[in-house]
């Protein structure tokens, strides 16, 4: 018999505008030591699922159906004996490990609270086995850590002591949530090696919740695709991936940026599209189903070969000064960017990845003057932004736009769609009367993907894809030369992120535009960009066109970083030698001397200690490390 | 708002829709906030064209009716206190210094706060520093000891009573809005309006200002009370209004002396007080939902 076994789950919710049916009609079952992965986008039921079975259904969330786990049916249980079973049998980690511990608590007094709460045992004994546990998910250190309050852990580290928690008591099925969505993806590798070790050694069972085809495929036995509430599919992984029967699976499958597949031109973004809440995003979205139906032939990368540069930024520096030591302590500076050369052709998209923590926000800022800068050069057209004054700067604005990555915190709540988009003429043409600004927004709106008619709603009517669709005409509207993107679909779905990045493609390809493409997932880097930067602690590692990086990768950092985004297909994934990066970002406030990434860095000499390297061509790309090119990195 | 969305994709709106239009739409739709707002301006028209139709004046001294109950039969709606003056009338005059007292100052620290706060807030840095230093000062000196001084410099005025609550008020308001700006200036609609070359008083005037509307709302609906409060206290020290003029705080002051012979005395300026503050308390919250584009 099954561990646990769910027919015909239904989960309802009451809500101010009518019932909103989040899962329907699910049936499922996971065996003792299984791994279950539990895939969809945003708003398909998959996250309700579950809270639903371990009772932490939100106050106007009904379930029903029934959930037998080891022959006790979780829906007629009292309170006391499911509290009984949750977190002593099935234990729960969730999205984000900053809001999940209590940041006035010691990692050793949640713990401790947790198995107290389960078994009667003394404090030190309560202790010891937290400590046990700590060192079974390789928390370096673990003995210290345990004394540290949670702002003191970096977010990797935060996650590995939420699953140290959730395992405490043993359980049977460890339910994950999203669980490395939050991290970068040279964490997330590590979190989903320790899960699989987890996994093997003590034969729990996971369910493991996300959105990440890719993730899935490297952890997990048997899938599940959500879809709207209800279950499309489900097989063991390989057939799924390899031979999806319903629709919607192959969709997404082919909606993601695949870093192992040929690049391919455009994604194929699925075609009806779940946002939000189940029923109302559907019919959201499908009132601007994207100009995805014309594709413009071969409209993408073939980078136009033309050596004036539209813009160039020379030994750029953003120090941001720190206090330290208190009131009246001293401030030392944390250098987020630390000397930055690049420049951008017309046409071209440039694509700059590296960690969270890495300065390429900062860049972006200070590339728009929006934060200070503290020395360097950022030339616009060939003039220098430095020396221009107030109305100059403002004039130049025009040619340099920005996208940002929360679609909906970047449009003001209290602005009108067409007066958020109409703004930016407002300023710089103040001549043009309303007629005339109301036909040029409109005229925009068309342009990328909405229907024109959107300009009297307000920014939270619109489902995510469909803000920064809003975001992109805003930027688009004064016909820019260069438009800066920070991270402008991470905060989006596969399906909708394939929609976006098509549209930025075809703007591109239409009004000239160069792109800086910033972003923390290099498989939708390596898609739409034609070069790529990689920084590290403030400074460029390597610069390369997109072939030679992801082909030839020549710093032991960018190798690393491709080495640990999952691949969506099982049988690569789970025969790929992984180079695991160990431990976290050291702080920019204090970074290693010499080469900032010997810290981490299989390769580091004593060199590399004492010297920092410069940008030096080899072959195809410019790179920063000593050692590259030798044959021992190859 | 899944339904209001749909109706608007269904009629498709040509005229423009502004944050003001759309909040007195809103706002027309809650009964609680729409009734206060209606038994505030009826007390407002009461308290200035009330006293005009009332054949006795507030300082009139009615020989033959000293400290008699309501009666119609006499004229004195209300009764009348221990001088025998007729408590409808001065009813209505102490409400008109005290909504008088509560608005002005009221007024003075919109003004004032929202764009000290704001500006403090936006520039940050130095300025920030020394704007809020100021505040901090202004702050530290004894509200009594600094009336006590006007008093004696100026004379006793009314006046001078609105200056002296306006002057402390807003430094509150000022702080609350300068600790929103600060948490406003980094969203990236912000950073979105200073990329594309919004100058900087537009930037606080279009994304800054509207944006802080919901906790401002709401804490003038407090201010409004709290301002009325401390006017009859400073009435209660004889450093308000002076007799025979008089204020609802004067008035409720002097009716709790005389509870137990003349309960009315207390009762009709306390109901009115209390009703004046209950409904500037539901049309804020009312004003706070309409102005958040959210809830509609």
């Amino acid at each position: 018999m099954s561990l646990l076994e769910v027919r015909n789950l239904d989960v309802r919710f009451d809500t101010p505008d009518g019932e909103v049916h989040a899962v329907r009609n699910l049936s499922l079952e996971l065996d003792r030591g299984e791994t279950l992965g539990v895939v969809g986008e945003s708003g398909s039921g998959k996250s309700q699922t579950v809270l639903s079975l371990i009772g932490l259904l939100a106050d106007n969330g009904r379930a029903s159906g029934t959930a037998l786990f080891d022959g006790q049916d979780l829906f007629n249980l009292s309170p006391t004996a499911l509290r009984s079973i949750r977190g002593r049998r099935i234990s729960m980690i969730f999205q984000d490990p900053m809001t999940s511990l209590n940041p006035y608590l010691t990692v050793a007094e949640q713990m401790v609270q947790v198995v107290r709460e389960h078994d009667r045992t003394t404090r030190n004994a309560a202790r010891d086995r937290c400590l046990e546990m700590l060192e079974a998910v390789k928390i370096p250190d673990a003995a210290a850590r345990l004394d540290c309050y949670p702002h003191e852990l970096s977010g990797g580290m935060r996650q590995r002591v939420m699953i140290a928690a959730s395992l405490l008591l043993d359980p049977q099925i460890l339910v994950a949530d999203e669980p490395t969505t939050a991290l970068d993806v040279t964490v997330q590798a590590q979190i989903l090696e320790l899960m699989k070790d987890l996994n093997r050694r003590r034969g729990t069972a996971i369910i493991l919740i996300t959105h990440d085809l890719g993730v899935i495929a490297g952890l997990c036995e048997r899938v599940l695709v959500m879809h709207g509430g209800e279950l499309k599919e489900q097989g063991n992984v390989r057939d799924v991936f390899y031979r999806p029967r319903h629709a919607y699976t192959k969709a997404l499958l082919k909606a993601v940026p695949r870093l192992d597949a040929e690049h391919v031109e455009r994604l194929a973004p699925a075609a009806d599209t779940p946002a939000a809440h189940a029923q109302a995003a559907d019919v959201r979205e499908a009132v601007a189903p994207g100009s995805d139906a014309q594709v413009p032939e071969a409209a993408a990368p073939s980078a136009p070969e033309t050596d004036s540069s539209l813009l160039s930024v020379e030994g750029l520096k953003v120090h941001f000064p720190v206090r330290t030591g208190g009131w009246l302590g001293g401030k030392l500076p944390l250098r987020a960017v630390d000397g930055v050369n690049l420049d951008l052709r017309p046409g071209e998209t440039l694509g700059i990845v590296g960690e969270s923590g890495c300065g390429k926000s900062t860049l972006a800022r200070a590339i728009l003057r929006l934060v200070p800068t503290t020395a360097g050069n950022v030339c616009l057209l060939g003039q220098s932004m430095g020396d221009l004054d107030k109305r100059a700067l403002r004039e130049m604005r025009r040619d340099a736009q920005v996208i940002f990555q929360d679609p909906l915190a970047s449009l003001n709540p209290r602005m009108t769609v067409g007066n958020i988009v109409s703004e930016p003429l407002w300023t710089h043409f103040p001549e043009l009367g309303v007629n005339e600004v109301r036909a040029r927004v409109a005229d925009v709106l068309r342009r990328v993907g909405l229907t024109g008619r959107e300009l009297n709603r307000y920014p939270h009517e619109f489902s995510g894809g469909q803000c920064q669709r809003i975001g992109i005409a805003r930027a688009l509207v004064l016909k820019p030369r260069v438009i800066i993107c920070d991270e402008p679909v991470s905060a989006l779905d596969v399906s909708i992120q394939a929609q976006i990045i098509n549209l930025l493609m075809d703007l591109q390809a239409e009004f000239g535009l160069a792109l800086i493409f910033i972003a923390h997932d290099l498989a939708v880097v390596r898609h739409i960009s034609h070069r790529i930067m990689v920084m590290y602690l403030g400074r460029i590692m390597e610069v390369a066109s997109r072939r030679a990086l992801y082909e030839t990768p020549r710093h032991p950092y960018t190798r690393a970083l491709i080495s640990a985004v999952p691949i969506p297909d099982p049988d690569k994934e789970r025969d790929r030698d992984r180079e695991l990066l160990p431990g976290d970002l050291p702080s920019p406030i204090d970074p290693p001397s010499g080469c900032r990434f010997r810290t981490r860095c299989r390769f580091a000499q004593e060199r590399c200690r004492t010297e920092a390297p410069q940008l030096r061509p080899l072959t195809d790309s410019l790179v920063a490390c000593h050692r590259a090119g030798e044959a021992a990195l190859v | 708002m899944i339904a209001s969305a749909q109706t608007l994709q269904g009629q498709e709106e040509v005229a423009g829709r502004s944050l003001w239009v759309d909040a007195w739409r809103t706002l027309r739709k809650n009964r609680a906030a729409m009734v206060s707002g209606i038994v505030i301006g009826i007390m407002g028209v009461l308290v200035v064209v009330g006293p005009w139709f009332s054949p006795y004046n507030y300082d009139f001294t009615d020989w033959s009716n000293l400290s008699i109950g309501p009666s119609l039969e006499t004229g004195h709606l209300f009764g009348t206190d221990t001088l025998g003056r007729d408590l409808f009338v001065r009813t209505l005059y102490g409400g008109r210094i005290s909504l008088m007292v509560g608005l002005s100052a009221t007024l003075v620290s919109l003004l004032i706060g929202i764009s000290y706060g704001a500006i403090a807030g936006y520039f940050g840095g130095r300025l920030d520093n020394l704007m809020m230093r100021i505040v901090d000062i202004l702050y530290a000196m004894p509200f009594m000891f600094f009336v006590i001084l006007l008093m004696v410099f100026f004379g006793r005025n009314l006046f001078l009573i609105f200056v002296a609550l306006g002057a402390i008020i807003w430094l509150d308001m000022a702080r609350i809005v300068r600790g929103q700006t600060l948490s406003l200036k980094h969203r990236e609609f912000v950073e979105a309006a200073r990329a594309q070359g919004v100058g900087t008083f537009a930037v606080i005037r279009r994304h800054i200002v509207p944006n802080l509307l919901g906790v401002v709302a709401v804490y003038v609906t407090l201010t409004i009370p709290q301002v009325i409060l401390m006017e009859s206290f400073l009435s209660f020290l004889g450093l308000g209004v002076q007799e025979p003029m008089t204020s609802w705080g004067a008035l409720v002051k002097d009716g709790s002396d005389e509870m137990q012979s003349s309960p009315w005395l207390l009762l009709f300026p306390a109901v009115f007080l209390a009703m004046t503050l209950f409904c500037f308390n539901f049309l804020g919250d009312g004003m706070r939902d309409a102005l958040d584009p959210k809830d509609r």
